[in-house]
């Protein structure tokens, strides 16, 4: 009965559009908290504070201590993720989890997206047949990338031109720390160019694949502890054997970031030189 | 005047065919004087304002009316899909947020309209009932939908059967109620929405099986240590349930996933110039914006108006000559009662004022019927148009 008085009322004219018409649409979501970025690991949380103005605010959803790769959103944190001005996530491994979850995608940044083609594909996907889609494997890009500072630079690049969309007023001050983590990359750009000349013998070794864009960088073999050539020197990224030309470098796992004391290049230059070290004293 | 007022109802009163006649037959001259154009205007209205919330729509090139019909009424129409490509493509642009939709599902007849997160911010849509879907399978009801069907929140459906009797076609899927959109009075109301990923769900390009490493032998062709070739019966999984969601993976590539086109938000008037113009640029896609296809629509019915409003006019002389026929044609049958008046004394101008009065008896019952059939009119349309 409401709905015919008012289907009455508009058809002779005494509602306007605005009663009679749709409603719905809206150009501001609401709901969103301004200069809030979401990240998905310590990593690019490092990264991002070197490159955001103050007036914005970076938070890790996954829940600290917790492993990115094995992690399941609960509805809370996807409410949370919804609110984001930015998200940032890797693009490869680290966000598993967000695959099937219904995310505002306008708002996501990939970091890979950068550097697509440089890509390492994992190699530890099991190829299987079923179905009529014939013999396939679910292989993905391995993560990691940030620690080749060749693929990382323009990752920052990209990333900057995203934080400005979000926040324009801030353009000048986002740039300039971007120079300035830039120029923190030097260092340890400088320490791959030092390994790479020297061409080493050694093999990394790791049982995550996350290391495989550094070992590419500086041309040498990333096994698996299982397929160690033990007539080779070999440097352990955790664990490891004892031996004469076996060394050990007790890394943080490569998706933990803990660099509240230092700058995101400085501590890259610090692994890469202790990795310089160790290939030195394993050859 | 009040003895006058009451002798004519009472009159009135005493011949119900006689005044019903008449007043049906000023309803019905009313009615179609009016209606035309109330149903114009109402229809110019509802379109208008529902082609105004979507600033432009891109599809694939086809029937530019037939790609605004689907993408803003989520009605089955016969155009090709577009990719997902295609629409991050036009995201990279930048100019503008491009949520994607895929509008050929139905549950129960039903539209189930796949979104990206997107369309409830920018639609501005509330849940009045729970939250929008989060995970794979799950759906939120629009308004009329869940009273229509009584599904509650933690309810479960089953999508249609697309090919009865083409079996290679993904069967149905489960879906899951976790919300219940507010009543926005539009097409949203008579609708299903889950997010973009369950209809690609439905479609079977994104599917979930036990890993292949762990299925029983009797599923398993062959097996070695990097490959395995399951059975071809193995059934993929319909009702992706959260716990299996880690499961769900597809093997195309996520730039070839279809979807019936994209509803663009542009961030400027201006960008939204230049983002019609980037589309329609290599043709290979089409942008049109909605509000421009409505105006043109109802151009030509305006350019047919000179004609309606000669209908219009003869109908209205046809309408008054009939009121005054039946005004003279009871005057006429009351000839004896009137004289009867006069013998008694009755001033003239009091069986003319009860003549006037009569009739105005029959125009206000048929002006209230005809607001009556114009209103059941207007809210014919509106079902029509899912308003």
């Amino acid at each position: 009965m409401t709905r015919l008085v008012l289907t009455l009322a508009c058809s002779i004219g005494v509602l306007g559009p605005a009663g009679c018409g749709d409603r719905s649409g809206s150009a501001a979501p609401a709901g969103l908290e301004q200069g809030l970025v979401i990240t998905s690991t310590p990593v690019a949380a490092a990264l991002l504070r070197e490159l955001v103005p103050e007036s914005m605010t970076v938070e890790v959803v996954v829940p600290e201590g917790a492993d990115p790769l094995g992690w399941q959103a609960d509805d809370a944190a996807v409410v949370r993720l919804r609110q984001a001005e930015l998200i940032v996530f890797h693009g490869t491994g680290p966000e598993r989890w967000s695959r099937t979850l219904s995310l505002p995608s306008s708002r996501i940044h990939l970091l890979a997206d950068t550097v697509r083609t440089g890509l390492i594909l994992s190699e530890e996907a099991i190829t299987h047949s079923h179905g009529l889609g014939g013999e396939h494997s679910h292989r993905e890009p391995v993560f990691g990338t940030w620690l080749d500072p060749a693929m990382l630079r323009p990752q920052g690049e990209q990333l900057v031109e995203a934080l400005i969309r979000i926040e324009p007023g801030q353009e000048t001050l986002i740039r300039a720390n971007l120079a300035a983590w830039i120029g923190s990359l030097r260092e340890a750009s400088a320490v791959v160019e030092r390994m790479r000349s020297l061409e080493p013998r050694s093999q990394l070794v790791a049982d995550r694949e996350g290391y495989a864009y550094l070992a590419r960088a500086l041309r040498l073999d990333l096994v698996d502890p299982e397929d160690v050539d033990e007539t080779r020197p070999s440097v352990w990224f955790h664990g490891g054997i004892a031996g004469d030309d076996v060394v050990t470098l007790g890394w943080p796992d490569p998706l933990e970031w803990s660099a509240e004391s230092r700058g995101f290049g400085e501590t890259l230059a610090q692994r890469l030189a202790s990795l310089e070290q160790a290939i030195a004293e394993a050859e | 005047m009040r003895a006058l007022a009451r002798l004519a109802w009472l009159y009135a009163s005493r011949t119900p065919v006689q005044t019903a006649i008449v007043s049906v037959g000023v309803a019905v001259s009313l009615a179609l004087l009016v209606t035309g154009r109330v149903l114009i205007s109402r229809a110019e209205m509802s379109l208008t304002a529902r082609a105004e919330a979507v600033p432009l729509v891109a599809g694939a090139p086809g029937s530019r009316f037939d790609l605004a019909l689907a993408l803003l009424y989520f009605r089955p129409t016969p155009i090709a899909p577009m990719t997902m490509g295609d629409v991050e493509d036009a995201a990279t642009l930048g100019r503008g947020v491009v949520v994607p939709v895929h509008a050929s599902l139905t549950a129960g007849g039903d539209p189930v309209v796949a979104v990206g997160y997107e369309f409830f911010e920018q639609r501005a849509l509330a849940a009045a009932e729970g939250r929008f879907p989060i995970r794979l399978g799950e759906a939120v009801l629009g308004w009329d939908t869940a009273r229509r069907s009584g599904l509650v929140v933690g309810d479960t459906f089953r999508t249609d059967r697309r090919e009865l009797f083409d079996l290679s076609v993904a069967s149905p899927i489960v879906l899951r109620v976790v919300g219940v959109l507010a009543h926005t009075g539009s097409v949203d109301d008579g609708a299903v929405f889950v997010d973009i990923q369950t209809a690609w769900l439905a479609e079977g390009i994104l599917h979930a099986h036990a890993a292949a490493a762990t299925l029983p032998d009797d599923q398993i062709q062959t097996r070695t240590e990097r490959s395995v070739v399951v059975e071809p019966t193995s059934r993929t999984e319909r009702d992706v349930s959260a716990a299996e969601q880690a499961d769900v993976h597809m093997h195309a590539d996520p730039r070839s996933l279809p979807v019936t086109g994209a509803l663009v938000f542009p961030a400027s008037d201006k960008d939204l110039t230049i983002l019609q113009t980037r589309l329609n640029g290599d043709g290979r896609l089409q942008a049109v914006r909605p509000v421009a296809l409505v105006r043109e629509l109802f151009d030509v019915v305006f350019r047919l108006r000179p004609v309606l409003d000669g209908v219009t006019g003869l109908l209205a002389a046809t309408s008054i000559a009939m009121i005054v026929l039946a005004a003279v044609l009871a005057a006429r049958l009351r000839s004896e009662e009137f004289e009867a008046l006069d013998h008694l004394g009755t001033p003239r101008s009091f069986v003319i004022g009860l003549v006037v009065a009569q009739t105005a008896i029959n125009l206000l019952l048929g002006m209230l019927l005809a607001g009556l059939l114009v209103a059941g009119a207007a809210w014919s349309l509106d079902r029509w148009l899912g308003v």
